[in-house]
């Protein structure tokens, strides 16, 4: 892919299901009250990233394009 | 026994055509874990051939201009093609997404039938012309198509979505691109089937299976005029987002919260059926389902004891055994949803009164407990978001105006009922709740009423006369002075 995504997860809506950081144990971490937060605030695309997007049951991801900011989930089009 | 239902095309103006991609949807049971089917996953390439067939049906083909009856006559059999294979239908949404076989026969296979009755029936008392006394002038006002219809249905009761779209759509004179959930995409190929036979002319209907990314392509399309979708409240907001560049009009149906108020003077032998019935239907996989149910302080005990009982008499198992009451969850990542509130509402306060995990006799399955939460305070996440699966918030009251607070303090507006010693008290309770639908002891969704959402539940109304305006504009045709209009009963 190689773009740059910038990493954003709500929450007020996250319910800590834990399936972000297994789907992409690197971009995601829980902290102690199982709330999920970015590893890093921008990564490198990826399909697991993407994965993880996508199966959030309460879609509380969202990824930008670094810098133009462009959505890429939930997509534009 | 894992027989692996497999179509390698795709549904487009009615012809069965190679997809322009390579990407295929795995459908996987929720009760084996195992692919039970795979079909083409359309791309963004399928959605404007789609598109086209549907605009040049629309635009130069027979069936927005052929006789009212005529396309009644074509829906009628698609009525019949679903009653002939209703049990097949129902076999095969069970399997792909949990909902027990003894639920879904009626409301996966029966409910779309009677809706094409409904819809059928309902069209031929609306008046798509009448002449009218204008101020300046003698006034012709039409109802005519509003053109290609996207219609973008849910897992949970896909063809009754389906139905509840494509019924007034078609007999309108609308085509329709149909976009079924990557969970429930075998049922729309016999349903596909069924209008082929039915005589539903070429262009008329394409079904993609996709994901969220083509569904987005497919309502911003620029050839699409009129989007229905069902689904989530977030999805919601986006496809309003994305329909507002062309200004593509829209129903939207979304999510709910909706509260059962369990008045003091209810009768609890009808009301518990009832409110157990309501609350689990389709495995708590369900918009209307009613989830909060909110009982008076000085019967909760009581309430919240025959509730109990009631639910451990729910059997939960394989979604395709007769017995069965709760199945599956319809994915992975909605067994986890729920036990994450389950989770979340014992960390705010509230008490597992039964159920409360994942069955520890099912290892195999998309499983959850049917859960009953008591002591949930309203303003708790598991009684303010909509969770979609089998997990109930007890929410106790001091009076009914309390009742009413509760019930009214939610950001969904879908479904409510109460449960009283009188209906007529009923009826006043129902007009203070801001709520689409509502139902007195006893819990509906009618096909002649309208049905539809307030607030974050959604936009517009489907079923009787009121759904079919979504799928009409309004034409004036102003006239000279003095045109005589022909007398009634001309063409319709």
């Amino acid at each position: 892919m190689g773009d740059r995504w910038r990493v954003e997860v709500d929450r007020a809506v996250c319910i800590g299901s834990g399936l972000c950081a297994a789907s992409a144990p690197d971009g995601f971490r829980l902290d102690a009250a199982r709330q999920s937060h970015p590893a890093r605030a921008e990564a490198d695309a990826s399909e697991a990233l993407l994965a993880a997007a996508e199966g959030c049951p309460v879609e509380a991801i969202t990824l930008l394009l670094a810098g133009g900011g462009e959505p890429v989930f939930p997509p534009e089009e | 026994m894992a027989e692996v239902v497999e179509y390698n095309e795709l549904v487009i103006g009615g012809e069965l055509v190679a997809p322009a991609g390579t990407e295929v949807i795995e459908v996987v049971s929720p009760h084996t874990e195992e692919v039970i089917g795979r079909v083409p996953h359309a791309a963004r390439a399928d959605v404007d051939r789609a598109v086209a067939a549907a605009r040049r049906a629309f635009d130069a083909g027979p069936w927005p201009r052929m006789p009212l009856e005529e396309r009644l006559a074509v829906c009628g059999r698609i009525k019949d093609g679903i009653a002939a294979r209703a049990e097949e239908i129902a076999r095969c949404i069970s399997s792909e997404n949990g909902s027990p076989y003894s639920w879904s026969i009626l409301a996966q296979a029966y409910g779309p039938m009677m809706i094409w009755d409904a819809a059928i029936a309902t069209a031929r008392g609306l008046v798509f012309e009448e002449y009218r006394a204008g101020v300046l002038n003698p006034l012709l006002v039409r109802r005519t198509p509003v053109g290609v219809v996207a219609a973008v249905v849910p897992w949970n009761v896909p063809q009754f979505i389906a139905a509840a779209k494509l019924a007034p759509a078609l007999i309108s004179g609308c085509a329709v691109v149909l976009k079924p959930s990557p969970e429930t995409p075998l049922d729309s190929y016999i349903l596909a089937e069924i209008c082929r036979d039915a005589g539903l002319p070429e262009g008329v209907l394409s079904v993609l299976p996709a994901d969220r990314e083509v569904s987005e392509y497919l309502v911003g399309h620029p050839g699409v005029d009129k989007v229905s979708f069902t689904g989530s409240a977030a999805a919601g907001k986006r496809v309003m987002e994305v329909a507002s560049r062309n200004l593509t009009r829209i129903t939207l149906e979304l999510g709910g919260k909706s509260a059962a108020i369990v008045l003091p003077d209810a009768d609890l032998d009808a009301a518990v059926p009832g409110l157990i019935g309501s609350a689990f239907m389709n495995n708590g996989q369900a918009c209307v389902a009613q989830t909060r149910i909110l009982v008076a302080r000085s019967r909760y005990e009581e309430t919240a004891e025959r509730l109990v009982a009631a639910v451990g008499a729910l059997v939960v198992g394989d979604p395709l055994d007769a017995a069965t009451t709760v199945g599956p969850l319809v994915a992975r990542r909605q067994r986890q949803r729920s036990l994450d509130y389950i989770r979340i509402g014992q960390e705010e306060g509230a008490k597992v009164l039964t159920g409360g995990g994942a069955p520890a006799d099912r290892p195999t399955g998309w499983y959850v407990e049917p859960t009953l939460l008591g002591g949930v305070d309203n303003r708790m996440r598991v009684a303010r978001e909509e969770i979609f699966g089998p997990v109930i918030c007890l929410i106790g009251y001091e009076d009914e105006a309390d009742a009413l607070r509760i019930a009214n303090d939610s950001d969904y507006g879908l479904s409510g009922s109460v449960w009283c010693g009188d209906v007529g008290h009923g009826i006043e309770v129902a007009r203070q709740v801001r709520t689409g639908t509502y139902s007195v002891n006893t819990f509906g969704l009618d096909l002649n009423g309208p049905f539809g959402g307030f607030k974050n539940s959604g936009i517009g109304r489907e079923f009787g006369p009121e759904g079919f305006g979504s799928f009409l504009e309004y034409q004036t045709v102003c006239l000279p002075a003095g045109y005589q209009a022909p007398a009634a009963g001309g063409e319709a």
